[in-house]
Order: C-alpha cells, then sequence, then structure tokens
C-alpha cells in the first residue's frame, strides 16, 4: 500500500513531517485537582489528576515520597468497532505503566511524601497516537493541579514507510506494520525518558526517525507551554493582580 | 481566644471556611434567602448544552453539560440476527460509565455503586417511554436488524446525574445517522461506502429511506433535592451529600409521566410536593427542548 | 362492581399475607414476608463493628445484599439494593449507633410480582426481629395502573407484565408516640401520608400517578394492621413495641 504519494503527501493529505492538529484545553473536570482535555487530530483524550491526598491502601505508602499511580482506559466507542471490555486487558495495562513511569520521572515525589497522586487518562477517540496524546494530557493535568515537577514532559511518535520517515502516525499508518517510535521528551533537560519502538529499523535510519519525533516533542512543548501561559494569565486576571 | 459559641464563631470565620465545617447551615442560611450559594433561585436549573456528534468513532453521540456535570454518549450500530421471539425487531443496550476521572469519590479497582443504578433507570425510561420504536431498527425480518449499543461516559460528576446522561442519550438518538447497508448475494448485510453515488453500486441499497430513527416521544427528568420544606431544582453534587432526598420526574414530551423516581430519603413526598415537582419538571422540560432543538437545527445548517 | 381480576380478586383485594419471624436462628433477626406466590427471606446482621470502607463516625451505616432465585447479582439487583437501602437508612435511627454496620441479606424464594414491597416489608420487619431502634415502620405496596385506568392493588407477575404501568410506593406507618398529641407536628398533612420511596414503570399521566397514590395509601392501612399484628404476636410478655 502506498503511505506516500509520488508527491510526498500522505493519505490524510499531511507531509512527512507535518504533525496533526493539537487542541488542548484545561481545567474540564470540576472536581478534579486537574484536568485536562488534549486532541492530536481525531484522537481526544481526556485526563484528571487527584491528589495529593491520602494513600488509599496504607500499605502503599512511601515514606520518603509520594506514590503515582494511573490508569488508562478506552472508551468503549471510540475505535472503529465496538470494543467489549474496555477495560483491564493487557494492552490497557501495559500503557497505563507506560503513562505512570514516564510521569514518575518528571514529577518531584519527594516533596510531598506519605501521599498520593492519581491520574486517570479516558480515551474518547482513538486514532493513532494514543499513547502520545495520554502522557501530553497527563502532563497538563498534573501541571493544572500545581504538581511540582522538574519539566514538562511531552511526547510524539514517528514512523517509518515508504522509505520516508513520517511525524505523529494515524491509525492507519500506525496499523501498517512498520516501525513506531514513541519518545517522551524533557524540552528544558534536552532528555529523552521514554522510548519505545515495535519491528525492526537499521539503526542509521532509526537515528533520523527518533530525531524527527524529538522535534515533534518540542513542537508539543511549545504549544503546551502557550496553553499554560495563557491559562496563568487568566488566573492572574481573575485575582486582580 | 476563647470559642464563645456557634454563632458567634460563624460570624468570624470566613466564608470557605464556614462552608466546609458547616454545610448543613451554610445552605440553610441560604435557603431562608430564597437562593443557593451558586446565585440560582430554588427552582431553577444550570445552564444547559449540548453540542451532538462530539465522537466521530460513533454513528451518533453527543456531549451535554448541565452546569459542570458532563455526560459523553454516543450510539453504535451493528448488525445482529433478531430473536425467534420478535422477528422483525432490533433491540437497544444502554450502558453507564464513571471512569475515575469524573469525581474524587470513585476510585480505580473499586466498581462505582451509582453507575448499574443509573444504567438500569436509563435503560427502563428509555425502553419505556417508547422514544424508539424497535420494530423501525429491523433491517430484514428475520434476518437482520440493528443493535444500538447507547454508552454514556460521565466525564464530569457534579449531582443531578440522571438528568444530564438522560438528555445525553437523547441527544445522541437525535443525532444517530442510519449508515447504508445491503444485502449481498450470500445473505449477509454489507456496507455501503460512503459517497457511493446511487447507480455506481450494483446491490440496491435495503433501508434508503430510513437514514434517521423516528423518534416519537422524547423524555426529559428533572432531580429536585427536598429538604425540609424547600424544593431545589436541579442540585450540584454538594447539594446532594447535605440534603439526602431526591426525587427524580421523568416527562415525556407529551406530558405523561414516564417515571417518578424517590429512592429512600428523610423527606416524606406529600401530594402536594410531588405536585410541585411536576409542575417544575414540566417548565425544565420546554427549556430543554428548546435548547435540543437548537442543537439540532445548528447540525443541520452544518 | 367491576370485572375480576385473573386470579378471582377484585381491584383493591391483596393476596393472602404471611409473615414469620425468627426463622433464621444465626441471625441477629429475620423474617419472611409472603404476599401470594411471592415469597421473600430477609436476615439482619448487626449492628456489628464497621468495615472500614463504611465507618462513619456520626451514623451507623447499612449494607443491603440482594441475592436473586438464581444466577449473579446484575443491574436490577443493584437497584434494589440501592433503592432498599435508602429507604431502610430513612426509618432507621442512624445516630444511636454510629460507627457501625448492619447488614440486610434479602433472599428472593419467589418471584410472583411485586417483589420489591415484599422485600421492603420482609427487612422492615427482620429489622423490628432484631431489635434495630426505627424511627417508624414502613409499609410497602405495589399498583399496577391497567389500559383502562383502573387502579389493581398487589399484582402478580402476570398483571404486571401485562399492564400498562406500575408503581411501587412506601409509606411512613402512623408514630404512635408518647409524647402528647399534636406535640410532634407542626400543622400539614399526616405524616403517614407522605412518601418515602416511590418507583413507577410505564407511561402514565400524573392523575392517574396521583390516583395510584390514594389508593395504595388507603391499602397500606390493612397492610400495616396485619405487620403490627404479627410483630406482637410473636413476643409473648413483650408490650414494650409501638402499638400495644
Amino acid at each position: 500500500m502506498e503511505f506516500v504519494n509520488p508527491e510526498g503527501l500522505r493519505l490524510d493529505g499531511r507531509r512527512a513531517t507535518e504533525m496533526r492538529q493539537f487542541r488542548a484545553e484545561i481545567g474540564v473536570v470540576s472536581r478534579a485537582d486537574g484536568s485536562a482535555v488534549f486532541e492530536m487530530g481525531n484522537t481526544k483524550v481526556i485526563a484528571a489528576v487527584y491528589g495529593p491526598r491520602e494513600v488509599q491502601n496504607k500499605s502503599q505508602q512511601i515514606n520518603d515520597k509520594a506514590v503515582v499511580r494511573c490508569e488508562y482506559s478506552m472508551a468503549n466507542f471510540s475505535t472503529g468497532d465496538r470494543m467489549r471490555k474496555p477495560k483491564g486487558d493487557r494492552r490497557s495495562t501495559e500503557i497505563s505503566l507506560v503513562i505512570r513511569q514516564t510521569m514518575e520521572a518528571c514529577i518531584l515525589t519527594n516533596l510531598m511524601p506519605r501521599s498520593q497522586i492519581d491520574i486517570f487518562v479516558q480515551v474518547l477517540q482513538a486514532d493513532g497516537g494514543t499513547r502520545s496524546a495520554c502522557i501530553n494530557a497527563a502532563t497538563l493535568a498534573l501541571a493544572d493541579a500545581g504538581i511540582p515537577m522538574r519539566d514538562l514532559v511531552t511526547s510524539c511518535s514517528a514512523g517509518y514507510l515508504n522509505s520516508t520517515a513520517l511525524l505523529d502516525l494515524n491509525y492507519v499508518e500506525d496499523s501498517a506494520g512498520g516501525p513506531d517510535v514513541t519518545v517522551g521528551f524533557l524540552p528544558k533537560l534536552d532528555k529523552v525518558t521514554l522510548l519505545q519502538m515495535d519491528a525492526k529499523l537499521p539503526q542509521d535510519t532509526f537515528k533520523n526517525v527518533m530525531e524527527l519525533a524529538i522535534e515533534g516533542c518540542k513542537a508539543v512543548a511549545n504549544y503546551i507551554r502557550d496553553i499554560l501561559m495563557e491559562n496563568t494569565k487568566r488566573l492572574e486576571c481573575r485575582r486582580g493582580v | 481566644m476563647a470559642v464563645t459559641g456557634g454563632s458567634d464563631l460563624s460570624s468570624e470565620m470566613e466564608v470557605d471556611a464556614f462552608r466546609r465545617l458547616f454545610p448543613l447551615r451554610f445552605h440553610e442560611r441560604h435557603l431562608l434567602e430564597s437562593i443557593r450559594p451558586d446565585g440560582r433561585s430554588l427552582g431553577k436549573a444550570r445552564d444547559t448544552t449540548i453540542a451532538l456528534g462530539a465522537v466521530t468513532s460513533a454513528n451518533g453521540s453527543a456531549l451535554t453539560k448541565i452546569g459542570c456535570t458532563t455526560m459523553l454518549a454516543a450510539v453504535k450500530l451493528e448488525v445482529m440476527t433478531p430473536t425467534q421471539e420478535s422477528p422483525d425487531e432490533g433491540c437497544i443496550a444502554v450502558d453507564f460509565h464513571m471512569p475515575p476521572i469524573c469525581s474524587p469519590a470513585v476510585r480505580p479497582g473499586r466498581p462505582s455503586e451509582v453507575a448499574p443504578v443509573v444504567a438500569k433507570q436509563l435503560s427502563d425510561v428509555i425502553l419505556s417511554s417508547g422514544m424508539i420504536n424497535l420494530k423501525d431498527l429491523s433491517l430484514v425480518s428475520g434476518k437482520a436488524a440493528w443493535m444500538a449499543y447507547l454508552d454514556i461516559y460521565c466525564l464530569d460528576a457534579d449531582g443531578s446525574l440522571f438528568d444530564a446522561a438522560l438528555l445525553s442519550a437523547v441527544a445522541a438518538f437525535s443525532h444517530l445517522q442510519i449508515p447504508v447497508v445491503s444485502l449481498s448475494d450470500e445473505g449477509r448485510i454489507v456496507l455501503v461506502p460512503e459517497g457511493n453515488g446511487g447507480g455506481k453500486f450494483e446491490k440496491e441499497p435495503v433501508n434508503k429511506e430510513k437514514r434517521k430513527l423516528k423518534l416519537c416521544t422524547l423524555p426529559f427528568s428533572l432531580t429536585c433535592a427536598l429538604h425540609k420544606n424547600y424544593i431545589l431544582a436541579d442540585p450540584t453534587s454538594e447539594e446532594e451529600s447535605i440534603m439526602e432526598t431526591q426525587l427524580t420526574v421523568v416527562l415525556d414530551s407529551s406530558g405523561l409521566l414516564v417515571s417518578l423516581n424517590k429512592p429512600g430519603g428523610s423527606v416524606f413526598a406529600h401530594t402536594s410536593v410531588i405536585q410541585d415537582c411536576v409542575a417544575l419538571a414540566r417548565q425544565r422540560l420546554k427549556e430543554v427542548k428548546l435548547i435540543l432543538n437548537e442543537a439540532i437545527s445548528d447540525m443541520d445548517v452544518d | 362492581m367491576e370485572e375480576k381480576r385473573g386470579d378471582g380478586r377484585n381491584a383493591n383485594q391483596l393476596r393472602p399475607l404471611a409473615c414469620t419471624r425468627g426463622i433464621l436462628n444465626r441471625s441477629h433477626g429475620s423474617a419472611s414476608w409472603i404476599q401470594g406466590e411471592t415469597k421473600v427471606l430477609a436476615a439482619v446482621y448487626g449492628p456489628k463493628a464497621g468495615t472500614k470502607k463504611n465507618e462513619n463516625p456520626e451514623k451507623a451505616c447499612i449494607e443491603v445484599i440482594w441475592k436473586p432465585k438464581t444466577g449473579q447479582t446484575g443491574k436490577p439487583e443493584r437497584e434494589c439494593e440501592m433503592i432498599l437501602k435508602k429507604t431502610l437508612q430513612s426509618i432507621c435511627l442512624l445516630t444511636v449507633h454510629p460507627n457501625t454496620t448492619t447488614s440486610i441479606i434479602i433472599q428472593v424464594v419467589q418471584d410472583d410480582g411485586a417483589l420489591l414491597p415484599c422485600a421492603i416489608n420482609a427487612a422492615c420487619a427482620a429489622l423490628v426481629d432484631a431489635g434495630i431502634p426505627l424511627k417508624h415502620l414502613a409499609v410497602a405496596i405495589c399498583c399496577c395502573l391497567s389500559e383502562s385506568g383502573r387502579v389493581l392493588l398487589d399484582p402478580n407477575k402476570l398483571e404486571e407484565q401485562s399492564m400498562k404501568g406500575f408503581v411501587y410506593l412506601v409509606f411512613p406507618n402512623s408514630v404512635l408516640s408518647a409524647l402528647p398529641e399534636g406535640s410532634s407536628q407542626l400543622g400539614g398533612p399526616p405524616v403517614q401520608h407522605g412518601i418515602i420511596t416511590s418507583v413507577t414503570h410505564g407511561r402514565m399521566s400524573v392523575d392517574d400517578y396521583l390516583l395510584c397514590v390514594e389508593r395504595g395509601r388507603a391499602a397500606t392501612e390493612k397492610l400495616s394492621v396485619f405487620l403490627r399484628r404479627s410483630l406482637q404476636t410473636q413476643i409473648p410478655g413483650d408490650n414494650s413495641k409501638a402499638g400495644s
């Protein structure tokens, strides 16, 4: 199948290094401590953060840092075919773990000992790149909740199809069976915290694809920063500072 | 400083602290003035918005907000073989989900107590209101019919969940676009791809005219919290937690009572209270119908 | 005056009632309640030390477990549990035993219509048997509405399914207070005219609903007399109960 036509356009009309449209909104869940919606094209994710709060299960309490927990689930109308059991399958357990580890790495957990931070992400529409969208939404929600973080971790995926490196794969490109590289990136520290890839890729091409994904992360980071700045200004305005 | 007594304490305290420490007295003080903490009068519902077509991966969907309470409903259609007893009827399956994002009270791993109850009540109301004639969901008698899966996700739980869920369900069904299907040679139902201009396709579609579901009558509901002699329409979750008695009235667009649900509570509903609640629900029905019609006509313009 | 119903009763006639208390010796209180062919068993355990989940330092916690006749607990059972729990919460004096949990287990033995009202009556009798402090008793009844607008009381399963709609109603039993007449009430309609719980099924006009309420209220007189009598006869020498 042809994923990139001779003019260099992809199936949805994007160029190889073009991302989909983002849209983000902060403070969408009134009763959460922090929440955000993040959209990347047709992928739409909502995240909510509760905490730092009392540890629910006392045996999990850690005396010198906070416990971070994460739950990922998909709405059963989010994919093409209706899902029977949208929760508790191996895929969502894996993604929950990936998100948790990524977020835990950038939260300053040692500042909130003996407490618990819950991150919940719900996929409302899935069109490829849910993993990245979830991480971006979770970052925004954590920032909205005012949880101290080292940096704003952002994520983006890239792939390699028809001997072209493609940024931000959608569902059709993702399910083509080619390599899919997901990167989680700390823009200020210029460090990679998450790197996942399936399928095979020659080493030198891999480097290019990863570089591309990192560029994507930077673009997301700029956008997220703008959103947060705007939100802060609004808050400032409301306080009358 | 010595604490001299409850009333003196309250005058010195900040409003926020008073609200948290003495929620009942805080609300009763408001009720005396016939106003609620969010500035509404007792019988007024919160601002309501409906956005149709919020989920592109579903056949019909709606995002509904009543104040902060947010519901996302989506209908997905699948072809099924009808049962022997009712060969020319389709089926509707209703489910209501409360993922842990919606409220600090819902913890993962522990299924919410409210969700299955709301799901059951929604399914009862939708089926018994006669809103959808199940025969309209039939494709080929005895062979194929639509199975409509309605899934409602609560994204933000701030009181009156049933009202918001029912409204989003009704809106999702009014937005439902039934895909065109045709009967293949092997007698199986296949989807006719979108944008296939009539004559090109060799098989005649089975349901060319029935792209929209005919909704006979629309049910709308209003939940009221009862406290002493006060009736508060559309309570928030804070009000619900303080005033334990709730009464939900569901009326359909012709004014018939579809459900009147009052599960216990310390306030007893006398006939006059029931009549007052029904009157409030009637008024609310008119408002909501207008909002829904506006949303539908906005959609048609697009 | 009107045509008879399928089982030969007239519209306002209830099915034969039977109530036995203390049938389970391991539970703190138990009762079986029979209305015609519908039979429900209720057992009460408690008040016992509150489990961590339900603990409330100010109030007692009530927990209801509904066991269907066959199969697993699904959504309809969860709904019954919730309605029963909220109904019982409103008749119990929860502040007497703070920090405790009282469990009520309902076992459906036979379902032939009016199941939830039957379970509420059984639970109420079992709570009395267990000596849980109550504000007052509650009596539940099912009213069925026919296509012609006739109200039939206490329908069986066949009537429930074939009729236009039905209403489950729970009324408080009048309080026989030791306080002087009128001191507990500040005007308004008498307490026993208020509805504790209402659940409806099917479409009906508001007037039809109010008619059901009126008929149901009239019939609860009979039910409460029966309930009180069956609560008294089984405790010889116990005169402390209300209604003696």
